[in-house]
């Protein structure tokens, strides 16, 4: 093995890649929590640096398959053949099947549209009535 | 890159492991703003999901080996004056969410002596110790 540890090509990445922020926020809604609003998922400034520049990242299969494997059991994601350059759509679609549940964007058979990818500038920025925040329905893009 | 291969280190009188060093650093942390919602600065973080007031998540990108690894938290406090002072707190939302090896649930709250709610965060950090999956 020659690509060494994840954990280490993000330490040894953050030494020289400038962070990138993101013009994207991932709205959505999960459905085995229908009560609760909308969620907001915020990439992360490195974590989008590394995919942009490649070969630190890991398949995404391989959080996959980890998803399946115990707490306290090896898992694959680790040690895995990095892989090479992401453009940053690219990079929102693996956090997308990285970080929110399957049942939201890949289970999902309802008619209600449960996760938009919007610019950051459609986020609310009056958080006042946060708990009550949902994805409109009646417009292509607005949150 | 050159490599360094040290098994103990010594500062004249005690004499440790490098894994004594190694094991206690930490693995991931993450300084976050609740309100807008942005990640400030970050070390093994993936994403931020803002999950309603006062509560949400930080998905690493490497996971941890277990739910049971240790976080400290710092979170910024809403007022100091001395006629109404408050205490914030920024912790582990265990008590509602399963806390798993690659993500960490918090949950941040402020208090006086007559009231407590949820509140956004302005600058809040977590900062993961454990051993890496």
């Amino acid at each position: 093995m020659t690509h060494g540890h994840l954990w280490d090509r993000l330490a040894e990445a953050k030494t020289r890649l400038d962070p990138v922020q993101s013009k994207y926020r991932v709205l959505f809604e999960d459905p085995s929590t229908p009560d609760e609003p909308a969620k907001v998922l915020v990439p992360d400034p490195n974590f989008m640096a590394a995919a942009l520049e490649g070969d630190i990242l890991p398949p995404i299969e391989t959080y996959q398959r980890d998803r399946g494997v115990p707490d306290g059991q090896p898992k694959e994601h680790p040690y895995a053949e990095p892989i090479g350059a992401m453009t940053e759509e690219e990079a929102i679609e693996y956090l997308i099947m990285k970080d929110i549940p399957p049942n939201v964007w890949r289970d999902y058979e309802g008619n209600r549209c449960i996760m938009r990818i919007v610019p950051v500038e459609l986020i609310p920025s009056d958080r006042n009535f946060r708990n009550a925040w949902r994805i409109n329905q009646e417009t292509e893009m607005a949150a | 890159m050159s490599t360094l291969e040290v098994s103990n280190l010594n500062d004249g009188t005690t004499t440790v492991a490098t894994t004594f060093v190694t094991n206690g650093s930490a693995k991931g942390y993450c300084l976050f703003n609740q309100s807008t919602p942005a990640i400030n600065k970050s070390l093994n973080t993936s994403s931020l999901t803002d999950t309603s007031a006062g509560k949400g998540q930080i998905n690493w990108t490497n996971a941890m080996s277990g739910g049971e690894t240790a976080y400290s938290c710092v979170t910024s406090t809403l007022n100091v004056h001395a006629s109404d002072a408050y205490v914030a707190s920024l912790t582990s939302d265990r008590s509602n969410v399963t806390i798993t090896a690659s993500s960490w649930s918090f949950v941040s709250a402020y208090a006086n002596a007559s009231t407590a709610a949820l509140f956004d965060p302005l600058h809040a950090m977590a900062t993961a110790h454990g051993d890496l999956a």
